[in-house]
């Protein structure tokens, strides 16, 4: 499952939009201000660290959801 | 009245604080442990630990600009690519993962009916039929009389008693878990981390002599 988050621009603070699997797959996002047309992508060798986290982070997410579930 | 005061008496019977608080603490328990979890999670996973302090774990990002002419027109090359780095934490939605809302619905529905068809039926029928005759003679005179003597009775009864009762209960609980804005303590750091990004202005020498 993709995990969005958000980061500022670097350049004008506006947000910028990021989703997990295609930041992985080596998309580069845009500046959520029209007049900054500054984009971030992941450096390569960078991949494997950020998927491990979003992996585990996809695990305590599930773990969350049977939780939720044990309660009801 | 008195089966309304046994209905109120079924209700009243009903162990509300276990229907209602159970599902409730068992949230609480739940957001309980996912909070802790994320926190390893977080510690673990975004933090390197050097001694006794914790280093945050860095991501590189290529930044890719645009460069712009004094005219407005694009320069050559057109865009320029740096790189900076990011903490790994600001990447990861941490903390907001939670049961966010519990729904308990109960229902119950206390049916009692009763009802008496009290129908009396009693069937007898008499019939009883005479005839009576009788001749008197006088000299010259001469009576005679006739009669007749009915008499018919039909009556009928019967008894019905009809009793209807029911209980129904319904007992649903509904938990949703979902994100949660982080606490304040967690955006405070990850915006120290953010701003790492910014460039470190240094002051003009010159002009500060």
């Amino acid at each position: 499952m993709s995990v969005k988050t958000e980061i500022n621009c670097p350049d004008c603070q506006s947000p910028i939009v990021i989703e997990s699997n295609l930041l992985l797959a080596g998309q580069s996002f845009k500046c959520s201000n029209p007049q900054c047309h500054t984009s971030i992508s992941l450096s390569f060798s960078e991949t494997q660290k950020v998927a491990q986290a979003f992996n585990k982070f996809e695990e305590i997410r599930q773990d969350a959801v049977e939780q939720a579930q044990h309660v009801s | 009245m008195s089966g309304l005061a046994s209905m109120a008496q079924q209700f009243s019977g009903l162990p509300m604080k276990s229907l209602l608080g159970a599902p409730l603490k068992a949230a609480t328990d739940a957001n309980g442990m996912m909070a802790r979890t994320q926190t390893q999670f977080m510690l673990s996973t975004c933090f390197d630990r050097k001694g006794d302090d914790l280093e945050p774990i860095m991501v590189s990002f290529n930044i890719t600009r645009s460069i712009v002419k004094p005219d407005g027109t694009a320069a050559t090359p057109p865009t320029a690519t740096v790189k900076f780095t990011l903490p790994l934490l600001t990447l990861i939605p941490l903390n907001s993962l939670a049961v966010d809302d519990v729904k308990v619905h109960f229902e119950m529905e206390v049916k009692s009916s009763t009802s008496k068809d009290n129908e009396s039926s009693q069937e007898q029928e008499t019939a009883a039929k005479a005839d009576i005759t009788a001749k008197y003679n006088a000299g010259l005179f001469s009576v005679e009389v006739h009669g007749s003597v009915s008499h018919n009775s039909k009556s009928s009864s019967s008894q019905k008693e009809h009793y209807e009762a029911s209980n129904q209960a319904k007992y649903e609980v509904d938990v949703h878990a979902g994100q949660l804005p982080l606490p304040t303590g967690v955006t405070t750091i990850i915006n120290a981390f953010t701003k790492n990004i910014d460039p470190i202005m240094l002051k003009d020498e010159a002009k500060a002599n």
